[in-house]
């Protein structure tokens, strides 16, 4: 082994930890402008949001430092003593923990400063998962010849044991928060399905997935029988360019049968299962209502702020609504429209290009690392990135539901940031080993 | 697989897509001009409360009594507030250097103990009239972070009825304790019609979010006002008060201390309450009331308060008239029942009720000449009918209250009517002892004196009930709240008094006789043109001159108007009480005055220093 490959510091990613740098830093200059205020106008006032980011900012570091002292095989050895303990950590807020905005997800330590065991699941799930799926074993379907037993109508559907077992160390931490009553982060577990896609999982579930998001709001909006009427339609095309592959028309009926029941489920699902303020937000989501007292003022005022800043921003510190604290949550959930209105649309969209460019390079890093370990750690460290992203911004601006999750690294919250720090560092940590791993 | 490279370009296309999704959506939220863009200039947005102007109140002619003027308050938003020629602000204004610099310390300080917001519009300056307005305004852009907020005041076209109207002013920290409708600051009815109707009166406040710029100009609504809630404008009353006759019985009663109480009484509708002194009730309204009332306050004579509802002085003689029908109800007094006088009632060897000299009286002779001995008699004749003094006297006391004595008619909408005082038998069985006490001990009740207190209002209703022969209506002051009648909505309910109507021709042929006859007690009331039924009284002062009390009804037949008068040192009943009501009577029902030389006296008479 050359010297050159023992050389951590030539080893690590220097765009991946630009990029979290940046970022890091360019949020805690917007909580600085969306908590500014003048009894604390100084950034490192710690009585204030900016003041404390800093010292979470700090403390990050720190942590990420430390991390770097450890060795790659350390978190393999560990992944599942730390699942458990994070396991065990989201039991004890269950039982012990502070409500804190309707989430029982927080364990109080002072007034000011509180810890959110699940943002750090995401972290040890994200281990654990890299241990597992990095077997050589591992396999989500089995190979077509081995096995045909599990065949379905002669459709591959099935999953392997190994795949059921990812599954559920997925399933397990989700559902624990969903106790919490922390929707948000709940579905941020989704993102751990996107990353499973790389590892064999069949693409059909992502198409049905996306495709029953998309019933789901039609089957809301229209009546019953307009939406059957469209999934026959569509089944009718897909037939035509289907027909010749093998089992087509037996997916298709299939999917067309699943479709149809989803279809009739939507409505008692709608009305029965989910709560008032599900409701709300997604009649808000579709344009239906303005619910101008509950999250429709927040999305609503969030879309303003954005949009009043034009092409080029109101400028760094100047933002009126900003200032106004018009839109709620702004320092946290909102920050991105903080962004939009004093960065304008030149910047909150360079901010979009930098997070797609940091979660391609995840990506890109993930693609070229030796261990299967790393591979799958990294997928599900940009996977988890995207799905905040795609959640965050997509509220900021009215295209996705208010869930109510952070921005990573920009919005304010030290959980968050120390839950995003450990994701990515580790990551960085295990990238610049790569090449100490023997093909 | 795991070495499959192609598959993270699929990654890529999701997130790219996703990514080019956004940019798009904020292309189309940020670029184009749209409704979004107008908040780029903005630099603020203003809560701004919208106080509905309160509903004007009528007289029973629909002649206006009380409306609204508008008036400017100077608010300063500590959050915008900037360094500013202070001087000039406080000469626009009106107000000295060192208090204004003293209010926005104050404003600071509880800032800074956080006890307000600084985005929160404190008030500076209060009440500024319109004059104000217009030179302030244009030099509004020097002072960023002050505003002028319109709000209504009252205004009285004219200075009468202060008492019965009442007044608004800045509600009470209990009040906004209790109900979350009122905001320090707010205006509330505070006593009056104004307090009784608030509710009705203030109409609903609204609010309105405005934009302003960085000149500190307002830049229309907020939204479109998709946040405001409209202020709903008050409704008007129309009240049962006459204001001519309210404006000419406050001119008779002018240098004078006393009340006045007009009822019609067939309605029970107030025509006319009149407490004097008075004062103008525009000096109790924005930057007057600063000056004035602490004045009122410390004025010897207590112009504020309302005599012609207050606890009161004895009846006196006006008392005889129930006493004469409580006494046939009760079976002990006939029309032909004569009693001596002899100058005076005898209560024991050495005490008696004096009388003035008349021959002896029958009852309707008792009422003319205002007999006391024979109303001694009649007292007594009603508490003996029973075993015991106190089984007696509760049966009278029991008339009494139902003539409206002793309580303070629960169901009228005027506010904080005292009850005077009808004493119960356990305060006599207290001073006396259980049995100590008889007829004859409590003797002047008979007479309206002793411990007994009435206020003019009460005097009034029983001229009503005579007028009714029996009945009376609740006296009240509110007739419609816009077009809804009160009445026909079952307010003011009818009380009987449980006398019979038989019992009541003697007793108004009494009342003819004092007021028509030769020899009646109240002859210098008599119109020719109009029938007044009335009796006289003198209300006994320990602590100086007897006050004159006098209640008469007109006409005989189909009684229009009843009234109550009480004039404080004024002597004998028949001396100012009867002339004022007989020219409030002339006036009211004939809108002329026939006996200018009776009214000139009367209006030129000045008893505020008898004592």
């Amino acid at each position: 082994m050359s010297s050159r490959n023992q050389n951590i510091i030539g080893n690590i990613d220097w765009w991946l930890m630009a990029g979290y740098l940046f970022l890091v830093f360019f949020g805690w200059i917007n909580i600085y402008s969306a908590s500014y205020s003048d009894e604390h106008s100084s950034i490192f006032d710690l009585s204030a949001e900016q003041g404390k980011q800093f010292m979470w900012i700090c403390i990050s570091l720190g942590l990420g430092f430390f991390l770097f002292l450890f060795d790659t095989k350390f978190f393999q050895a560990f992944s599942f003593f730390i699942y458990g303990s994070v396991l065990v950590s989201l039991v004890l807020v269950l039982i012990f923990g502070q409500t804190v905005a309707g989430n029982k997800s927080w364990f109080v330590i002072t007034s000011s400063i509180k810890i959110q065991p699940s943002e750090f699941a995401k972290f040890a799930t994200a281990l654990v998962l890299a241990r597992v799926m990095g077997d050589n074993k591992f396999s989500f379907t089995p190979s077509i010849s081995s096995d045909n037993r599990f065949k379905f109508l002669g459709i591959p559907f099935h999953i392997t044991k190994n795949g059921m077992l990812a599954i559920i160390l997925v399933l397990i931490p989700a559902a624990l928060i969903l106790l919490e009553n922390d929707t948000g982060t709940t579905l941020v577990f989704l993102s751990f399905f996107l990353a499973f896609f790389r590892f064999g999982l069949n693409w059909i579930f992502f198409i049905v997935g996306v495709i029953s998001v998309v019933v789901f709001f039609t089957s809301i909006l229209y009546p019953v029988g307009f939406v059957l009427t469209a999934l026959a339609l569509i089944g009718l095309i897909a037939f035509f360019f289907m027909r010749n592959l093998i089992g087509g028309w037996k997916i298709i009926v299939l999917l067309l049968l699943f479709f149809t029941g989803l279809t009739l489920a939507v409505k008692p699902i709608y009305n029965h299962v989910l709560k008032e303020h599900h409701r709300k937000r997604i009649m808000v989501l579709l344009g239906q209502e303005k619910d101008m007292k509950g999250s429709g003022w927040n999305v609503n005022n969030s879309k303003m702020a954005i949009g009043s800043g034009g092409v080029l921003g109101k400028g760094y510190l100047k933002g009126s609504l900003t200032k106004l604290k018009y839109v709620p949550k702004q320092h946290t959930d909102f920050i991105f429209s903080t962004v939009g209105e004093e960065w304008g649309f030149v910047g909150s969209a360079g901010i979009i290009l930098i997070y797609l460019f940091f979660i391609i390079r995840l990506i890109a890093a993930a693609e070229r690392q030796r261990s299967m370990f790393n591979k799958v750690y990294g997928y599900i460290v940009a996977c988890i990135m995207f799905f905040h992203f795609f959640m965050n911004i997509g509220t900021a601006v009215g295209l996705a539901p208010a869930v109510g999750i952070p921005l990573p690294l920009l919005s304010y919250g030290g959980s968050s940031l120390m839950g995003f720090t450990l994701l990515i560092w580790v990551f960085l940590k295990l990238d610049s080993q790569n090449l100490q791993i023997l093909r | 697989m795991n070495q499959d490279s192609g598959i993270k370009y699929i990654y890529y296309s999701i997130f790219g897509f996703v990514a080019l999704t956004f940019i798009i959506k904020l292309f189309l939220l940020q670029v184009p001009n749209n409704a979004y863009k107008e908040f780029a200039n903005m630099y603020a947005i203003r809560r701004v409360v919208k106080y509905p102007a309160r509903g004007n109140i009528l007289d029973r002619n629909g002649n206006l009594m009380v409306s609204n003027e508008y008036a400017y308050d100077l608010l300063m938003v500590p959050a915008e507030a900037k360094p500013i020629d202070t001087l000039e602000l406080c000469r626009l204004v009106d107000i000295d250097k060192t208090e204004f610099i003293k209010i926005t310390s104050q404003v600071w300080a509880r800032i800074k103990e956080r006890k307000m917001s600084k985005t929160q519009a404190v008030p500076i300056a209060k009440d500024l009239s319109k004059e104000y307005f217009s030179t302030i305004q244009e030099k509004m852009y020097k002072f960023p972070g002050y505003f002028l907020d319109k709000k209504p005041l009252r205004k009285y076209p004219k200075p009468i009825a202060a008492h019965i109207l009442g007044y608004v002013g800045e509600v009470d920290t209990s009040v906004t304790k209790k109900n979350p409708y009122y905001q320090p600051g707010d205006y509330i009815g505070i006593s009056g019609i104004e307090k009784s109707y608030e509710e009705s009166l203030r109409g609903r406040k609204g609010v309105k979010k405005v934009f302003v710029d960085v000149h500190n100009n307002e830049k229309g609504s907020f939204m479109n006002g998709m946040y405001d809630t409209a202020s709903v404008q008050g409704e008007n009353l129309t009240t049962t008060l006459d204001m001519e006759l309210q404006e000419y019985g406050e001119m008779l009663m002018r240098n004078k201390k006393g009340a006045i109480v007009a009822i019609e009484p067939k309605t029970g509708e107030v025509l006319a309450m009149i407490s004097s002194p008075t004062y103008d009730p525009n000096h109790m309204v924005g930057r007057n009331k600063r000056k004035y009332y602490p004045e009122l306050l410390l004025d010897k004579t207590k112009p504020l308060y309302n005599r012609a509802i207050m606890d009161g002085y004895p009846p006196g003689s006006t008392f005889k008239v129930m006493e004469a029908l409580i006494g046939q109800q009760e079976g002990v007094l006939f029309p032909n029942t004569v009693y001596p006088c002899g100058g005076g009632y005898r209560i024991s060897a050495t005490h008696r009720v004096g009388c003035h000299a008349h021959p002896n009286a029958d009852l309707r002779y008792s009422i003319q000449t205002s007999c006391n001995a024979y109303y001694c008699a009649v007292f007594n004749s009603i508490v003996k009918k029973y075993k015991t003094a106190r089984e007696g006297y509760n049966v009278w006391r029991n008339y009494v209250v139902k003539f409206g004595f002793g309580q303070n008619f629960p169901d009228s909408d005027i506010p904080n009517i005292k009850k005077g005082n009808v004493p119960t038998s356990d305060f006599y069985d207290k001073r006396y002892g259980k049995g100590g006490w008889r007829a004859l001990t409590v003797i002047s009740l008979g007479i309206g004196q002793g411990e007994l207190q009435a206020n003019a209002l009460q005097i009034a209703n029983l001229a009503c009930i005579v007028a009714n022969r029996g009945y009376y209506i609740t006296p009240h002051v509110g007739k419609k709240i816009g077009n809804r009648d009160l009445k026909a909505e079952g307010y003011f309910p009818k009380h009987e008094t449980g006398i019979d109507d038989k019992y009541f021709d003697i007793v108004i042929e009494g009342m003819y006789g004092a007021v028509n006859v030769p020899g009646g007690t109240a002859l210098v009331g008599k119109l020719n043109h109009i029938v007044i039924c009335g009796k006289t009284g003198t209300a006994q002062n320990p602590h100086g001159e007897d006050h004159s009390v006098f209640m008469a009804y007109a006409p005989r037949e189909n009684p229009k108007i009843a009234i109550g008068i009480l004039v404080e040192n004024a002597g004998f009943g028949a001396t100012w009480a009867a002339p004022i009501a007989s020219l409030m009577i002339e006036k009211y029902l004939t809108d002329t005055i026939t006996r200018p030389a009776l009214e000139k006296r009367m209006l030129e008479g000045n008893l505020m220093n008898i004592k």
